[in-house]
């Protein structure tokens, strides 16, 4: 196909001059098709959707809490239990932004993950502990040990399964260890008084630490190198 | 048994900079298409790429992020091949590539590569798709020889090969001895034109005789990589400038240089850097005196002492001991914030000239010819690259904005000077193809 306005050849099985826009005139030359043909979905817009997950999100969150804090108000005015309404749907949206959609390191995402639940777990002792009197402080006795001693356990075995497909989950699991020590220095200080959850959760640390500095030395010194070079 | 030690790899002193600026909408990528005489064979294709990435384990990575500094880890899976989608390329990310830092795909008789620029720069990215192409059709039972000109699968890898050849020829000066100034610059001008409102980006490339080319820069006493230059600034000023009647304007082009014609390297890895060719635009320019222009900018920029400077003045910047400690997160975060108030736009366009690349003689019957784009960006809406494969130049535009009015003068000056010359697009900017 040859364009008379440009002058040019045309190879592309087009009517339409690439150029100038005009219609093509056959001069019986081969057309090859060159680039694949536009489809509606690679036309699609750049801008977001207007039903886009934020946006469906902040309106099923809005009308949840529009109905959960009056009925709370009328229903129960001594107990504010929306707060952890509001916690478990601010929960709902950071665990999809932060753990399903990031492309953040492991161990961040269940760092987050940890802070979430205490957080929930958190708003729920405050709502929950004038109810039941003189205890306690279950978040902190209970619930951080066992939150921290399953996620080094989930955290280690898959650490050493995938060893190595992905030496990564060594420091993962390094620091997510290192964090689990913290039941034992909050016990140290004070603010813990059950010392069964913490134990358990300060042993399963150090035998994590223990094990991958016994069998996987060289791997977790070398992931630690590339981590951290500068 | 023992266990294998999963390597890795720096980025290179380039390529730092390309994940740092990456976004969602905006990623440093560039492709090289080859254009075959016979339609793609997909499943060897597929088995071609697995057996050549084996070769190029500097290409066999995948993105990690680190504390201070992004690196790259050895990837355990093997590369697929994909269907080319219509928008060129597309995002690569780590779920649409399985982790690898490029994408191989094929539609008709096209082969695409597109790479992100972290991984390498054209040099390295032609290597990889001559070894892919030179084994898909040995896969084939064609009859091709690599005439010493490919780094076929069987080869010995050579470790210079995924080497930072910017640390090798890095010489530590201080810092009032480096040419700091040399990074500053004037804003410049902006081509205008609205934005396609979806992903994609068009495409046009032109196709002349490179015999009639070079006979034509010849009588101009130029080289290709001058011509090319000088005619896409006087399009720019024809097509946008002009019409709008706009003062004078600052066009800058940044030109790559291949540093391994000047510092013998065999690196796969990035080893270029930009040449900041200036022109204020007038009534006035012309051809001749842009290609003078472009032959002294580029003929200073290319002076090993320049480029030994600018080369110490990167590095410099990469081994600077506050940048190395402060996090990774920090630094991104500086970089965007500084890029957002105080970055002022310093590129009217890129303009690549690859030369010649080198293919056998075996596979002439079989490839028609090649070319490379660098994907377009609202800074930086077109940009220009030329090679040369067998006879055929292949100048390529890649552009973000609908018209293509800069792409029309272009043609017409080429035409102007007698050049025969075909034309293809993906009609990108047409709602509705005929």
């Amino acid at each position: 196909m040859r364009c008379k306005y440009c002058g040019v050849e045309v190879d592309d099985d087009s009517k339409i001059c690439p150029l100038c826009h005009e219609l093509l005139e056959d001069d019986g030359a081969p057309a090859h098709v060159n680039f694949p043909p536009k489809t509606p979905a690679s036309m699609k817009r750049k801008k977001p959707s207007r039903f886009s997950f934020n946006n469906v999100y902040i309106v099923i969150s809005a009308l949840i809490l529009i109905l959960c804090i009056p009925l709370n108000l009328v229903l129960t005015p001594d107990v504010m239990w929306f707060s952890i309404v509001i916690a478990v749907l601010l929960y709902g949206y950071l665990t999809v932004v932060n753990t399903v959609m990031s492309n953040s390191s492991l161990w961040i995402k269940i760092f987050c993950q940890i802070v979430m639940i205490c957080l929930i777990l958190w708003a729920a002792q405050s709502v929950l502990n004038p109810l039941m009197g003189e205890r306690n402080n279950w978040l902190l006795d209970f619930a951080l040990p066992i939150i921290l001693t399953l996620s080094v356990i989930a955290l280690g075995v898959t650490a050493a399964s995938l060893m190595d497909k992905e030496p990564s989950l060594l420091v993962d699991n390094l620091l997510i260890s290192l964090i689990g020590f913290l039941p034992i220095i909050l016990y140290a200080a004070g603010a813990i008084d059950e010392i069964v959850p913490t134990a358990v959760c300060t042993s399963v640390c150090m035998l994590s630490l223990i094990g991958f500095i016994a069998f996987a030395r060289d791997e977790l010194w070398a992931e630690i190198v590339r981590r951290f070079h500068f | 048994m023992a266990r294998k030690f999963s390597r890795w790899l720096r980025l290179d002193n380039s390529a730092k900079i390309f994940p740092m600026m990456a976004n969602k909408h905006e990623q440093n990528l560039f492709c090289l298409t080859f254009r075959l005489y016979k339609e793609v064979n997909p499943a060897a294709l597929g088995e071609a790429l697995v057996l050549t990435i084996r070769r190029f384990p500097s290409l066999n990575v995948k993105l990690k992020t680190g504390v201070f500094w992004y690196y790259f880890e050895e990837h355990s899976g093997k590369p697929r091949v994909y269907e080319a989608t219509p928008v060129v390329m597309k995002r690569i990310s780590s779920r649409n590539c399985n982790g690898f830092c490029f994408r191989i795909s094929y539609f008709g008789n096209n082969v695409y590569g597109e790479f992100f620029h972290a991984l390498t720069d054209g040099k390295g990215a032609a290597e990889f798709m001559k070894s892919l192409l030179f084994t898909y059709f040995r896969l084939l039972d064609k009859d091709v020889d690599g005439e010493r000109m490919i780094m076929t699968v069987n080869s010995p890898s050579n470790p210079k090969e995924y080497e930072d050849s910017f640390l090798t020829y890095y010489k530590k000066k201080k810092l009032s001895e480096l040419p700091i100034d040399s990074l500053k610059g004037k804003t410049a001008y902006k081509i205008s034109g609205s934005e396609f409102d979806n992903a994609g980006m068009g495409v046009i490339n032109i196709y002349a005789r490179s015999a009639d080319f070079v006979a034509f820069c010849r009588s101009h006493k130029c080289t290709v990589t001058e011509m090319i230059g000088a005619l896409f600034i006087l399009s720019l000023y024809r097509a946008k400038i002009k019409p709008a009647n706009l003062p004078p304007q600052n066009i800058q082009l940044f030109v790559p240089i291949n540093l391994r014609r000047i510092f013998p390297s065999v690196t796969m890895r990035n080893f270029s850097l930009f040449s900041r060719i200036g022109v204020l635009s007038s009534d006035e320019m012309t051809l001749e005196g842009l290609l003078q222009t472009i032959h002294a900018k580029l003929g200073e920029d290319m002076r090993p002492e320049v480029l030994s400077a600018k080369i110490s003045t990167t590095v410099y910047a990469e081994k600077f001991l506050p940048l190395r400690l402060t996090p990774l997160l920090v630094k991104r975060l500086l970089f965007n914030i500084s890029n957002l108030f105080f970055g002022k736009n310093k590129k009217t366009a890129t303009f690549s000239s690859v030369g010649i690349m080198a293919l056998p003689e075996s596979f002439k019957p079989l490839v028609r010819d090649a070319y490379y784009s660098i994907a377009a960006n609202k800074k930086s809406p077109i940009t220009v690259t030329a090679v040369t494969v067998f006879d055929t130049i292949c100048i390529n535009f890649t552009r973000s904005i609908t018209d293509t009015d800069t792409e029309k003068c272009f043609v017409a000056l080429l035409r102007e000077a007698g050049l025969d010359v075909t034309v293809s697009s993906n009609y990108w900017e047409v709602e509705h193809a005929l």
